[in-house]
């Protein structure tokens, strides 16, 4: 009998060993609730705390989601996961010897200012002209990875706010996956925000702002949830105003733990807008519509993050047809790949096309390539050198960059009242007032500065 | 006597098997919750004893409320929460009225019952942007708004109450 009651007993509290293969998974508190005894009790290692969001990141033994899931404190956990957050579409890009490292023009404006048209469609020249250019304003860039000596972004960054959430170092890598094999995709966002006006490349659109360059994904273009959040929260404990996100990943809402991942996302972005940040993102390229799933084809039980976080500015994309040909086409153009719906679209902005009508070659700048290429858009790369691209993520720098035009004017703000003003300016186009495709409008730094 | 001291002996065995299966019970119940659905199950190991207890396992459950960053699925909605009336000078709309049933949820701001809200958001309000308010501020914890008072315009942020 005492054997009986000594297996009754024993079964009641059991741990597990942390295993040779322990996953890493995100434990999510009640406010103010101790993880650090959860975790620990329920056999798991604690990794990273993320404190301002009452969330841990663990590692653990197979049993450690079962075991920490019922403890005091605990609202929610699931495993981490890596997931594309760049889909490979968007990496379409043209590089070569013609853009590489382009001649320093120090007597006259940035060589290859005049290949970037997306400028022209927000006006950025002039709010420039007004006498704002970003200076004051810091804009964190959560991305790949850097090259904090290439000639637009060196002296651009604040390196006390430049971090590497991944563990790979702050740098860009080989990447076989992509086509240029280098998954430069942080330098041309971070470019089209505030590459430098020296009379080298380009010019980005607040080109006196400081970037905070903080590289969440690997080079590899995944990244886990973890990096991600702890990105967002790392940039807003070091007061910026806008925090710029080109990526997004899609999760189903029937996949274990979505529910929790999402939360923990919103719980950054969240936290992000209350230290002070407007948290500018990607509606991502899969030409999707999130209003009326059932009519498209949407999966509907699609999540898209960190679009979806209610407190985030979700970016549509906007491109010319035939720019190379004529420079006096309209440029605002709904991008066939890019998500859309009022309910999740905010603002858009220029982020390139690919128009299979247009053909034959065109020179732009003294620079000669297939028309179609002068509708992507343009902006800083790679060693030194700049490249085309489109997606939603190319899109959304423009609208960071306008943020901070904003705030060099009106100085630091609430977020609200900084969406206000990205509101206020842009340009009503579609279907009045809040189009699908083009939200409150596409953003116009002019305006924006004018009200 | 002695059958009644028998029957006492048969009561107190009697309660103690009662005891002791109420126990194995218990006991086999704590470990068939606890015992993870995977297939790593038998990597359990039993290291601890105590007083059984049967806590429910909550994995991917739905989240506490929390203060921020939740999606606001039962939140009043916004033309709700403050009373929003059409507001007309010289015949023409220029505002929507707030005359809210609790002046509390006007506490935080400097906006008071009376004044018309002319700009939300950096948009103006009318009756377009009225009849999306609701969906564009559905997860939004505040917005900016521009109001008049006794024919001045001040601005201010709102706070919306989840």
């Amino acid at each position: 009998m005492k054997s009986v009651l000594k297996i009754a007993f024993a079964t009641s509290l059991v741990t597990f060993p942390l295993a040779a293969s322990a996953e890493t998974f995100v434990v999510l508190g009640t406010p103010g609730a101790n993880l650090n005894a959860a975790v620990t009790a329920a056999g798991g290692r604690i990794k990273k705390r993320l404190a301002s969001i009452d969330v841990v990141v663990a590692e653990g033994g197979s049993g450690f989601r079962a075991a920490v899931g019922g403890k005091a404190g605990v609202a929610a956990v699931a495993a981490d996961r890596k997931i594309k957050w760049i889909p490979k579409g968007e990496r379409a890009v043209f590089r070569d010897a013609d853009v590489v490292n382009p001649p320093n023009n120090p007597a006259g404006i940035d060589p290859r200012f005049n290949l970037q048209w997306g400028h022209t469609a927000i006006k950025a020249v002039d709010a420039w002209k007004m006498g704002y250019e970003g200076h004051g304003a810091r804009v964190a860039v959560l991305d790949g990875g850097f090259q904090l000596n290439h000639p637009d972004i060196a002296g651009r960054y604040d390196p006390s706010c430049t971090a590497d959430m991944t563990g790979e170092g702050i740098a860009y890598g080989p990447n076989s996956d992509d086509d240029t094999g280098i998954f430069a995709h942080g330098m041309h966002t971070a470019g089209t925000i505030g590459a430098a006006r020296n009379g080298v490349g380009t010019i980005g659109v607040a080109p006196k702002a400081t970037l905070c360059l903080v590289k969440v994904l690997f080079n590899s273009g995944s990244g886990s949830f973890e990096d991600v959040a702890a990105g967002i929260i790392y940039a807003a404990d070091r007061s910026v105003d806008v925090i710029s996100m080109s990526l997004g990943g899609s999760l189903q809402k029937s996949e274990e733990g979505a529910s929790t991942l999402r939360q923990l996302i919103d719980r950054a972005v969240s936290y992000a807008y209350k230290k002070g940040a407007l948290v500018i993102v990607s509606a991502g390229n899969d030409g999707q519509s999130a209003d009326s799933p059932k009519t498209t084809g949407t999966p509907a039980n699609l999540i898209h993050l960190p679009s979806d976080s209610p407190q985030a500015i979700s970016i549509s994309a906007t491109a010319p047809r035939g720019w190379g040909k004529n420079q006096n086409v309209f440029l605002d153009n709904p991008a066939s790949y890019t998500n859309y719906g009022r309910s999740v679209i905010n603002l858009a902005g220029p982020g390139g096309d690919y128009t299979p009508s247009v053909t034959g070659d065109c020179t732009v700048a003294g620079v000669t390539r297939p028309c179609y290429i002068f509708d992507f858009v343009f902006s800083t790369g790679a060693a030194n050198s700049y490249y085309w691209s489109i997606g939603t993520s190319m899109a959304t720098p423009h609208v960071s960059g306008v943020a901070a035009l904003i705030v060099s004017k009106y100085g630091k703000m609430h977020p609200a009242k900084l969406r206000a003003y990205l509101n206020a300016g842009a340009d009503d186009l579609g279907v009045s007032a809040h189009d699908p495709y083009y939200g409150n409008g596409r953003v116009n730094a002019a305006r924006s500065l004018s009200k | 006597m002695t059958a009644a001291r028998a029957h006492g002996r048969r009561g107190t065995m009697v309660k103690a098997m009662v005891i002791t299966v109420a126990l194995l019970i218990a006991g086999l119940v704590a470990y068939c919750v606890r015992k993870p659905a995977s297939k790593d199950a038998d990597k359990v190991q039993i290291v601890s004893t105590g007083a059984p207890t049967v806590t429910p396992v909550q994995v991917e459950a739905s989240p506490q409320p929390q203060s921020s960053g939740e999606i606001k699925a039962n939140r009043t909605p916004f033309t709700q929460q403050f009373n929003l009336k059409p507001h007309y000078s010289r015949g023409q709309l220029d505002g929507y009225l707030l005359d809210p049933a609790d002046p509390s949820v006007l506490r935080g701001s400097a906006l008071q019952v009376g004044d018309v809200i002319t700009i939300i958001d950096g948009m103006r309000l009318d009756e377009a942007k009225f009849a999306r308010l609701d969906m564009d501020t559905k997860n939004l914890d505040d917005v900016f708004v521009a109001y008049e008072r006794n024919g001045a315009l001040f601005e201010d942020i709102l706070s919306l109450r989840n």
